[in-house]
């Protein structure tokens, strides 16, 4: 009998993960698009590490940075009583990082491509930077953030590397869906397995057909 | 007392700086004139608030919008400046009342939206979209929203550009009931010497980043060919008359310049004492060493020559006359260009200071005053 429980953690996960970076990734953006710092370059980089960097690696120094000993890992401890390692804020926290640039890039766009001179021209209408993006920026981004959403809620319904390293095996908690196939195939449950990827393979060849046929606007760096 | 702009600001842009030093009445329509690449568009967006001064000072009135001593930026949004942009730049996502209605609510003094439409001519237009809008809808649309936001002033860019003379004659009218009917006052750039003696009280004389001169559209205008600008247009005289009689018969006018009078075809809806605004080309200007007898022209008026400009390198010469009368009570001279060629110089033996008549072939009507 396949055990379903993977499949809705990962749900779960990829939910929390999607609205968590909708909130941070949408000023982060913004900024990006927006200012004429010479940090500008350096931001970039950084939004972009996560493609580019073997997911061990990163799950690496998260493991790091949450052990009880580190100062993070020791304020969440004193915060909540739990260590971050092997726990599900951890498994958020580290999704959240490592799909930042899925979020991030294609909002990156949609609001470069609504450009300056609809922004001096809402100025010139006396609205101010905040007034402008909700009513002029944002509704005409709608499907960088659509692209933007998908994009991330998939990744992370995908995403191996980094879960195995901060997050184990540990059912109801961590085990979400990749780490159950893995184990499955480990033990030889080949027919669990079989059933686990083609949910995942399934879903995946969806939201990326419903992106393309929805969404042929903005430019999407998929890593 | 009107209002006044108060622009001191430097700022190096690439290869130009621009660099203003002027205190504006802001009154009626002002031209910003000047060849592309003067720096006209860079001088909006400073004031605007688009682009930040390396240093100096700008005001409106005792409203300090930029002052780099007292460390002030008061950004964009925060500053009474409409902003008409070259291709209106409506927000594509809303119709055109929603363009509107935007403009009017963030607005500090409210203006009725319906009577905006109904004055831009937009009563049929609202629920469109700006995307099937035609050029000068499009622009009509982009005056009534900027009209709503009651602007202490209006910087228009272009706001003709890329439109043909068909359209270009539909719309003049409605940038004129900017100042006439809401009274908003313009900073209006142009490069087209046109649009500038139809709409223009005043006129700011812009090449290199720099003001080179400003003053009423009547005497810029008429001592443009001092200026390096003057090879980009048709020399031409700018003058303000008044109307001082109609011979119906022949469907003419008669009008006073300067003290000399002469006649015009009938002009829509002139009346008896009233100023007008006329222009003289200077090809259309030929001249005579003795009084002529025997032509067609009626425009005859007699003058002292003042200046002969000729290229050795062209054909022709312009020659300025001089001459005077009493004007509205007051005694005033006035100057008329000629465009002859330099054989004509020549043959007739042309000297400054000699005494001629100009034979005046055209005159074009610019506007009432």
């Amino acid at each position: 009998m396949v055990d379903f429980g993977p499949l809705l953690l990962t749900f779960y996960l990829a939910v929390i993960v999607t609205v968590i970076l909708l909130i941070i990734g949408t000023p982060l953006a913004w900024w990006l698009a927006t200012t004429r710092s010479r940090f500008k370059p350096i931001a970039e980089a950084l939004t972009a590490l996560p493609l580019v960097l073997p997911p061990t690696v990163l799950g690496f120094y998260l493991l790091i940075l949450f052990n009880p000993n580190s100062a993070l890992g020791a304020f969440w401890v004193d915060l909540t009583g739990e260590s971050l390692t092997f726990s599900f804020a951890g498994l958020v926290i580290a999704s959240v990082i490592y799909s930042l640039p899925f979020m991030v890039q294609p909002l990156q766009s949609a609001f470069e491509a609504v450009g300056t001179d609809l922004r001096e021209a809402a100025a010139s209408l006396r609205a101010s930077p905040r007034d402008t993006f909700f009513n002029i920026v944002a509704p005409l981004s709608k499907r960088g953030f659509l692209t933007a959403c998908i994009l991330t809620f998939a990744h992370t319904l995908g995403e191996f590397g980094v879960i195995l390293m901060v997050g184990g095996n540990i059912p109801g908690r961590t085990k979400v869906m990749s780490i159950a196939i893995y184990e499955h195939v480990e033990t030889l449950q080949y027919a669990q397995a079989h059933i686990l990827s083609a949910i995942l393979l399934a879903l995946s060849f969806c939201v990326l057909l419903f992106i393309y046929i929805f969404n042929r606007r903005y430019p999407v760096h998929v890593g | 007392m009107s209002d006044r702009l108060n622009l001191n600001m430097k700022k190096a842009l690439g290869g130009f700086t621009v660099d203003v030093k002027q205190s504006l009445p802001l009154d009626g329509i002002t031209a910003l004139f000047g060849p592309s690449g003067a720096g006209k568009s860079s001088l909006l967006k400073l004031i605007a608030g688009f682009e930040t001064p390396d240093n100096g000072h700008l005001s409106l009135r005792d409203k300090t919008w930029f002052d780099s001593a007292d460390k002030i930026n008061v950004p964009p949004y925060k500053r009474a400046v409409g902003y008409m942009f070259q291709d209106g730049r409506l927000f594509p996502h809303m119709s055109v009342r929603q363009n509107l209605e935007f403009a009017a609510k963030r607005a500090d003094k409210k203006i009725p939206i319906d009577q905006v439409i109904t004055a831009f001519d937009l009563t049929d237009l609202t629920a469109h979209s700006p995307l099937t809008l035609s050029g000068g809808e499009r622009r009509r649309a982009a005056l009534a929203r900027t009209v709503l936001t009651a602007p202490d002033v209006l910087l228009l860019d272009e706001p003709l550009t890329g439109l043909d003379r068909a359209r270009k004659r539909e719309i003049l009218p409605f940038v004129e009931s900017l100042h006439e009917d809401f009274n908003i006052p313009c900073i209006y750039v142009t490069h087209d010497i046109e649009e500038v003696s139809r709409l223009a009280d005043k006129v700011m004389v812009m090449s290199g980043g720099q003001i080179s001169a400003f003053g009423d559209t009547v005497d810029i205008l008429s001592h443009l060919d001092a200026t390096p600008l003057q090879k980009d247009y048709d020399i031409s005289s700018l003058f303000e008359g008044r109307i001082t009689g109609r011979d119906k018969e022949f469907c003419l006018l008669q009008v006073n310049i300067r003290g000399a009078e002469i006649s015009l075809p009938e002009i829509n809806g002139a009346a008896i004492g009233q100023n007008i605004r006329l222009r003289i080309r200077a090809s259309d200007v030929a001249i005579a060493a003795v009084r002529p007898k025997g032509v067609s022209i009626r425009n005859v008026i007699q003058g002292e020559i003042s200046e002969i400009v000729a290229d050795k390198h062209a054909a022709y010469a312009v020659v300025t006359l001089q001459f005077q009368g009493q004007f509205q009570g007051q005694f005033k001279s006035a100057e008329l260009r000629s465009r002859i060629t330099r054989a004509s110089c020549s043959d007739l033996n042309l000297q400054t200071g000699m005494s001629v008549y100009a034979l005046i072939k055209s005159v074009s009507f610019e506007g009432h005053l």
